[in-house]
């Protein structure tokens, strides 16, 4: 029983993190219908940016735990939202008229620049960061005990937090109703005096903001990262978006907190060597009863 | 403003590849009237359509719009290939390169102009109401922030652009659906939104690509009162594309015909009833008449 809700409460954190990175696939796959490959690398660019802006604060002095987290989560987020920008402006825009092919190959070299980007200028070596929160909740069950770290609380009241925020912002917000209008006809929102250009660039700097919230999270609680850390958690994330309906934001959030689960239930119960095979099993399973994922809309495809 | 008329067209040309779409194409439009734009199937009206609202970027020729206080040239805007004068002025150079950088059909919308579709594109997965919100983003205070921190001056734009739309939902009587999703609305309900929406961008020339396709005779009627009304309440000068010749008559100042990508006449409702080339047009011409353009 308790190892039941041990892995439910790592499961809901490692899915909350999927969830955060799988907006940034589904939100660019939502508006202009690619698959950012490079958005993995993105948080890996972001763990590196937490590491730099740790010891920035450090280095001046900012001892408490607040500030620091405060003032990483900030730096990283804006730096990373600005790499999002670029990566889109020289890589991206320029393909913007040409086949979707082009675009995709573009992505793959994007991620491949980054990943020998980060080793050139930051060593092949893993890299870590010294842990900051320290500490545990723990909570009697039966014979047993539920143990929860404050950085596992941290990590899911600042995502769910993330989410809320940009849910909000897209359902309820001028810049939320001009990213709906692009998504489902550009062209015609253009028409309609919106710069279509910028509502795309907007989305990108999200989508890495909400990596960069993930990258900042995962790395203060594991500590240790390296320049292929992107890949495993940007395939999962994928996974996540596919899973919950690629192109729908509460279908990235839901995809992401179900992968997390099933993966830490099965690696919990069953084998923890086996729990990738089971959560790609699990989506070739939904797939093929929803093959447009769980909240996804079927849509006629035109590659 | 002075200026008699709000559009001008060139010599406007559009090629797709070694199809000649349009070929010197002129016409003037005055301000405050209803105009219509007529032709056989594939004469090119459409194509028209998308060079004045930027969806094309023509090959030659010139459309300039006088609206909202000043000329634009709507190819420029959207951004030219540089020429070797360029390099010898800056000014220019700069132009062309902002216009580059920036341009887009989005500029053609912000300049005064706006237009709805032959085959309906709403926005039909948010609400009646919510597409015309989209439409009004241009005035409303923009920052992002504003909108999160729900600020007293983000509210008072939200609910003055809220009022606007629902003063076009009742001049197009939807004031009822206004909740719905605007792909459930029904044919002719949705054409009205689409005009809605058109005019909640405020333009001062708003282009209607057939609006009577598929309606009945006494929604067709409500439309032509709906034209009327936006011209004479709104100041707004009206083009429209249509196949419908009882409306066109009945409503338009000013008629242009094209036929194979070329202008064949121009000239008020009468003249045009009468003019031989269009008769020859619709109706084909015997082979020994030869109709000369």
């Amino acid at each position: 029983m308790d190892i039941v809700l041990q892995q439910l409460v790592n499961g809901l954190t490692l899915g909350s993190v999927y969830g955060l990175i799988a907006i940034g696939y589904t939100m660019v796959y939502g508006i202009i219908g690619m698959i950012n490959f490079a958005h993995g690398d993105v948080y890996m660019v972001s763990a590196y940016i937490t590491a730099i802006a740790i010891a920035l604060l450090t280095f001046f002095g900012i001892e408490s735990f607040p500030i620091i987290l405060i003032g990483t989560l900030f730096l990283t987020v804006a730096v990373t939202g600005a790499y999002g920008w670029v990566i889109e402006r020289i890589a991206y825009r320029p393909l913007r008229n040409s086949s979707r092919l082009a675009v995709l190959i573009s992505a793959i070299g994007m991620s491949l620049i980054l990943q020998n980007y980060v080793q050139l200028s930051q060593g092949a070596n893993q890299q870590g960061v010294p842990t900051l929160l320290t500490g545990a909740m723990r909570i009697e069950v039966g014979d047993g005990f539920v143990q929860i770290t404050y950085m596992k609380l941290l990590i899911l009241f600042i995502s769910l937090l993330g989410m809320g925020v940009l849910t909000y912002v897209i359902q309820k917000t001028k810049l939320g109703r001009m990213c709906r209008a692009t998504q489902q006809d550009r062209k015609m929102a253009s028409i309609l005096g919106i710069d279509t250009d910028k509502v795309i660039s907007t989305v990108f700097v999200i989508g890495a903001m909400m990596a960069a919230l993930a990258g900042v999270l995962v790395t203060l609680d594991y500590g240790a990262f390296d320049f292929y850390v992107g890949f495993i958690i940007g395939i999962k994330a994928f996974t996540a978006a596919v899973l919950g309906g690629i192109g729908s934001l509460p279908g990235a959030m839901l995809g992401g907190l179900i992968l997390g689960l099933s993966e830490a239930l099965f690696a919990g119960l069953i084998s923890s060597d086996y729990k990738d095979v089971f959560s790609f099993s699990l989506l070739v399973l939904i797939l093929v009863f929803r093959p447009s994922g769980l909240l996804g809309k079927p849509e006629v495809e035109k590659v | 403003m002075s200026q008699e008329n709000i559009l001008t067209v060139e010599n406007l040309a559009m090629h797709f590849g070694g199809i000649k779409a349009l070929n010197d194409v002129t016409f003037d439009i005055k301000r405050g009237s209803v105009s219509a734009l007529i032709g056989p199937n594939g004469a090119g009206k459409t194509t028209v359509f998308n060079c004045l609202t930027g969806f094309y970027k023509a090959t030659g020729g010139s459309i300039m719009l006088s609206a909202c206080g000043k000329e634009t040239s709507i190819i420029k805007v959207l951004g030219e290939p540089f020429k070797w004068t360029d390099f010898i002025s800056p000014v220019a150079f700069f132009g062309r390169l902002k216009y580059k950088m920036f341009g887009g059909s989005h500029l053609v919308n912000r300049a005064g102009l706006s237009r709805t579709f032959q085959n309906i594109r709403l926005f039909k997965e948010m609400s009646v109401v919510e597409n015309l919100l989209v439409a009004q983003h241009t005035r409303v205070n923009r920052s992002l922030i504003a909108g999160i921190l729900n600020t007293k001056a983000y509210r008072q734009s939200e609910s003055d652009a809220l009022e606007r739309a629902f003063y076009w939902l009742g001049v197009v009587d939807l004031v009822d659906s206004a909740n719905r999703l605007a792909g459930e609305l029904s044919y002719g309900q949705q054409r009205r939104l689409e005009i809605a929406r058109a005019m909640c961008t405020n333009p001062e020339i708003v282009c209607l690509d057939e609006p009577a396709a598929g309606l009945n005779p006494s929604e067709t009627e409500a439309l032509t009162k709906m034209i009327r009304v936006l011209r004479d309440e709104h100041n707004a000068t009206v083009l429209l594309i249509e196949h419908d010749m009882g409306m066109v008559m009945d409503i338009s100042d000013y008629i242009v015909v094209l036929d194979h990508g070329v202008v064949i006449a121009k000239g008020g409702p009468d003249a045009i009833k009468n003019d031989p080339k269009v008769v020859a047009a619709y109706l084909g011409a015997e082979e020994d008449e030869e109709v000369t353009l």
